[in-house]
């Protein structure tokens, strides 16, 4: 311990494409943690054992916070994390503020997800769909680039993802009839390189999964940060609902490429492949979860598998390099939309459980099976691990007129049943068949909130909307630890160290909190 | 010198300038010289007239009166006059020879000596000069759209008669002959220029009276220092919803300079400072009083329970002194600083040095603060002595450590923040430097900023001028 004091205070933001690569451990480096986003830490320090005597170290206050939705970036001892307009650059060890930047004048639209670190800069999405770059030592706006009108109403919360010496930013929302796309800019420049969209217009393949103009006001948003196989090449980013989101009487057909996982080539944005998970969706469940990049055996072969819990309540594994279905089952008790999925991974439809005027029960609820709460993979136990909403909601729909300006394009809505037991769990799914190993059910917790991450120290680390962060038993779902932050938490918790000391970090409504064993 | 000398001359000479308020007119005017119309009924008086070079004879009053709508400003001329005679026909000819009326306008109060003339004698003959800088076509001017009618108008001579009593000139003249020299066109409400309307007696009792009295030395109607001060006035947007437009304007704030240092020093100190009895309008904090509806009810109404009266002044000049107090306010980039920006950029960027520490725009160094948007953030005062005068206390998150390491290193930096046991620098060597209290086992607080004032000293007048032309005009968000 003495000796690791002696040596780490010297801080440089200096984060180069081998790091991103592959992370000093002791550093959090993306969004999920790795390019493959697993979540996965190699940290033990702490561990099922000790894990008991974790304890707050600090809290850092945001005191203009609304609620806090970013997973912090930490760098050789500094965190960076953000919201709406807003990055903060804090003292890892002890929570100590270093600099702040805000965005003036500050269009006002929430979350914000996060931030990227890259050389020593610091890339920001914004409410009026801007990306910035800022000098990570001192917060020095240094350049910013439009991605999309603001006024039309796309803005950008999602945290964008470093790529060699790009910059990959994708784009918020579906819901008002704007078309999605997913952006690559240059990190030194903010020069765009290319976009790829994500509605194929006239005289592109798969234009006529959409009659007459519907395609126009497709959606297809791409709103949370994805994933990246740096063998391969290929970029793996979930796409949002089609729009009207429920009225899918006016665009009969496939809707693609809304609702898919989409392989792109990192350098020129080309579609490798696609998979759909919910062709022709009237329940608005878009499927931007994470994509996870998991190495494993499949019936005997070694193969590069790409998973996903869907929204829509089904669990996905595909062949990454291909694209090719290989595996889907539910991983919620009540799913009565679909009665199963083809051998190609399409959902066999339940007649009738489509949004009506006076209201069709639907399981999952539009909230989702899960959402944007972040799952993670173990390799020491090979099981994935997922936040899970069990509840049914009432779709609806009417005709809708698509109005530009950010204006609503949904078709009507859903309200979350109230004759249903609507509740949280933190499930692990073997990787490859999706059984369900072990649940803990979050008493009380009624709505989704936060993600998951997992530690070589046999740990998952989940939290909740009653605000308390939970270490479990990674192999076992028993609780092992739990500490009530005081508000709703609805971020992801990380992992980082300084000077060999392992922290644990969770933003909650309005704050950071880092724990770390007691001494 | 120019400006010393002009400020002096209007404090002198200001007692005798006449003023009048410019009202909408309330009804049509039709322009007959027949002055019927409830407008020219309900329209105050100018005032008497001043004999100015009088020696002897009859003082005969001359009735004057102006209104404006949103094309034209209206004047008539009602002339007591026993004897009443003309004779001049020709366009521009020399109407002063006999019973003649003038009205010399210059619209912009800062510069009188660009005015305008129109002499009328009493058989509707007319002659208009143009003395504005910028005018060149010659001694006489043909202004657009002009009409106006004279009592005996069009008659091919008027003799004296023994029935003479009076006469009357009544005209229009539209507001887009001013436009080069106006601040509006038509004008806003409590817009003031500089006028003197005139009056010359014919063949008997040849008298010379003007409005706007024109003292000794002066000897001719062509003074336009001598030019009575006019306010045009608008109800439709007088009043507390009226100020919301006033902002910040350069000649605004000059005149309301003025009027504050006349008005409002009995209390207040003068120049924006603080006074005896009153605060400081312009010191550098956060005013109880900001925008200008409250600036106005304070100045209108008085502040109760405090020593500020309510004011009587004319809403032409409160509406001044309003942007007179936002000048004192105003931040670098509200100011039309003088310089060459792009020069003043080199200047920042090599000379001064100024980027080796500060980035602007995304360049420079990351020592000091970030200076893209400090044109909106400090008044030109602030900027200027920061340049000249070193900082005695750093800023927060800027002061200058050295410190030494329990393992040895040494470290100068700047502290960005700390605490009994953490400190966060940022090293001179553009490095952070995150440590405890365990980790030091030295640490000196340097007295001064690194920041190091002198910069007029480093650089030549004109290129320090073009550096606060360049620092003023950086603005991310102007307000």
């Amino acid at each position: 311990m003495r000796l690791f004091l002696l040596t780490a205070a010297v801080s440089f933001a200096q984060v180069t494409y081998p790091d991103l690569l592959k992370p000093n451990p002791g550093n959090w480096l993306h969004y999920n943690g790795q390019y493959h986003s697993q979540r996965h830490s190699l940290l033990k320090q702490v561990n099922a054992e000790n894990v008991k005597k974790l304890v707050p170290r600090w809290i850092y206050h945001v005191d203009t916070a609304r609620r806090l939705e970013s997973v912090p970036i930490v760098v050789d001892g500094v965190m960076y994390f953000s919201q709406p307009n807003e990055v903060y650059a804090l003292d890892a060890r002890t929570g100590r503020e270093i600099w702040r930047y805000e965005r003036q004048p500050a269009l006002q639209k929430g979350p914000n997800r996060g931030v990227a670190v890259y050389g020593n800069k610091v890339y920001l999405g914004t409410p009026d769909a801007h990306l910035v770059a800022l000098d990570a030592r001192n917060g020095s706006m240094l350049w910013e680039t439009k991605i999309a009108e603001a006024a039309e109403g796309y803005w950008s919360p999602a945290a964008p993802m470093i790529i060699k010496d790009k910059v990959i930013m994708g784009i918020a929302p579906s819901d008002h009839g704007l078309n999605g796309f997913l952006d690559a800019y240059d990190a030194n420049t903010g020069e765009r390189l290319w976009r790829w969209q994500a509605i194929p217009r006239p005289g592109e393949p798969n234009h006529d999964t959409w009659p007459g103009d519907s395609w126009k006001t497709g959606g297809g948003g791409t709103w949370l940060t994805g994933s990246y196989d740096p063998e391969l090449n290929l970029l793996y980013w979930g796409t949002g609902n089609p729009a009207p989101d429920f009225d899918g009487d006016v665009r009969k057909g496939d809707n693609l490429y809304t609702e898919c996982i989409i392989a792109l080539d990192a350098d020129t944005g080309k579609m490798k492949w696609y998979f759909q998970t919910t062709p022709w969706d009237v329940h608005d469940w878009d499927a931007v979860e994470i994509p996870i990049l998991v190495d494993t055996a499949y019936k005997g072969q070694p193969r590069k598998l790409l998973v996903q819990g869907n929204r829509n309540g089904f669990y996905y594994v595909l062949d990454r390099v291909t694209g090719e279905f290989l595996h889907g089952t539910p991983f919620i008790k009540e799913l009565n939309w679909a009665s199963g999925l083809t051998a190609k991974g399409r959902p066999i439809r339940v007649e009738g459980v489509i949004p009506s005027l006076q209201g069709t029960k639907t399981c999952p609820a539009t909230s989702g099976a899960t959402n944007w709460m972040s799952p993670a993979y173990s390799p020491d136990t090979n099981w994935f691990y997922i936040v899970a909403q069990e509840g049914c909601g009432i779709n609806t729909k009417s005709r809708d007129t698509f109005r530009p300006g950010g204006n609503s394009f949904m078709g009507t809505g859903y309200i979350e049943s109230p004759e249903e037991p609507w509740q949280m769990f933190i499930r692990a799914l073997d990787v490859t068949t999706g059984k369900v190993m072990w649940e803990y059910k979050q008493i009380n917790s009624r709505r989704y909130a936060a993600g998951l991450l997992s530690t070589a120290g046999g740990l998952i680390f989940g939290a909740d909307d009653q605000g308390f962060l939970t270490a479990l038993n990674a192999r076992t779902g028993k609780a092992l630890w739990s500490f009530n932050t005081g508000q709703q938490i609805t971020s992801q918790p990380i992992t980082y160290t300084v000077d060999g000391k392992q922290y644990v970090a969770i933003v909650n409504g309005s704050n950071v909190v880092s724990f770390a064993l007691f001494e | 010198m120019l400006s010393l000398r002009a400020a002096a001359f209007a404090i002198c000479a200001l007692p005798s300038l006449a003023q009048y308020t410019i009202q909408r007119a309330s009804s049509p005017i039709a322009i007959d010289a027949i002055l019927d119309e409830p407008a020219w009924r309900e329209a105050q008086p100018m005032g008497d007239f001043t004999f100015n070079w009088y020696q002897s004879g009859d003082k005969e009053q001359t009735v004057a009166k102006m209104l404006w709508d949103d094309e034209n400003l209206y004047v008539s001329w009602l002339v007591r006059d026993k004897h009443i005679s003309a004779y001049e026909k020709q366009r521009h000819g020399p109407v002063s020879k006999d019973d003649c009326v003038e009205i010399f306008i210059a619209p912009n109060p800062a510069r009188p000596g660009n005015y305008y003339t129109w002499e009328i004698n009493a058989i509707g003959a007319m002659l208009n000069r143009n003395k504005a800088d910028w005018y060149t076509l010659g001694p006489t001017w043909e202004p657009d759209g002009v009409e106006y009618r004279t009592t005996f108008h069009g008659a091919a001579k008027k003799d004296e008669m023994a029935s003479d009593e009076h006469w009357v000139v009544e005209m229009k003249v539209p507001f887009r002959n001013f436009a080069r020299d106006a601040a509006h066109s038509p004008p806003a409400d409590g817009d003031e220029w500089r006028l003197n309307v005139n009056r010359i007696g014919g063949k008997t009792n040849a008298q010379l009276s003007s409005w706007s009295p024109i003292p000794p030395p002066l000897k001719s109607f062509h003074s336009p220092e001598a030019f009575g001060r006019v306010v045009f006035s608008n109800p439709q947007t007088n009043g507390r919803g009226a100020m919301r437009r006033v902002r910040f304007d350069a000649a605004e704030a000059r005149a309301g300079h003025e009027i504050y240092n006349r008005s409002c020093t009995m209390c207040h100190g003068l120049n924006g400072g603080a006074g005896d009895r009153a605060p400081a309008l312009g010191a550098q904090r956060r005013y109880l009083r900001a925008t200008s509806e409250e600036l106005y009810d304070a100045i209108k109404n008085g502040i109760k329970g405090t020593g500020m009266p309510g004011s009587p002044l004319a809403e032409g000049d409160v509406r001044k002194i309003i942007a007179y107090v936002h000048s004192l306010r105003a931040t670098a980039v509200d100011l039309d600083v003088p310089g060459n920006a792009a020069n003043g950029s080199q200047i920042f960027q090599s000379k001064a040095n100024c980027a080796q520490c500060h980035m602007v725009n995304g360049r420079g160094g990351i020592l000091g603060p970030d200076l893209s948007n400090i044109g909106a953030e400090r008044s030109l005062a602030a900027i200027r002595e920061a340049l000249i005068i070193p900082k005695a206390v750093p800023p927060r998150g800027f002061q200058p450590v050295k410190v030494t390491t329990v393992d040895g290193r040494s470290i100068s930096g700047l502290l960005k923040n700390q605490h009994n046991t953490s400190f966060q620098i940022l090293g001179l060597d553009n490095k952070l430097h995150l440590l405890t209290a365990a980790m030091i086992k030295d640490m000196t607080y340097q007295p001064k900023s690194i920041m190091p004032g002198g910069v007029d000293k480093s650089i030549t007048a004109s290129e320090f001028q073009d550096l606060l032309a360049f620092l003023s005009r950086q603005a991310r968000s102007r307000r």
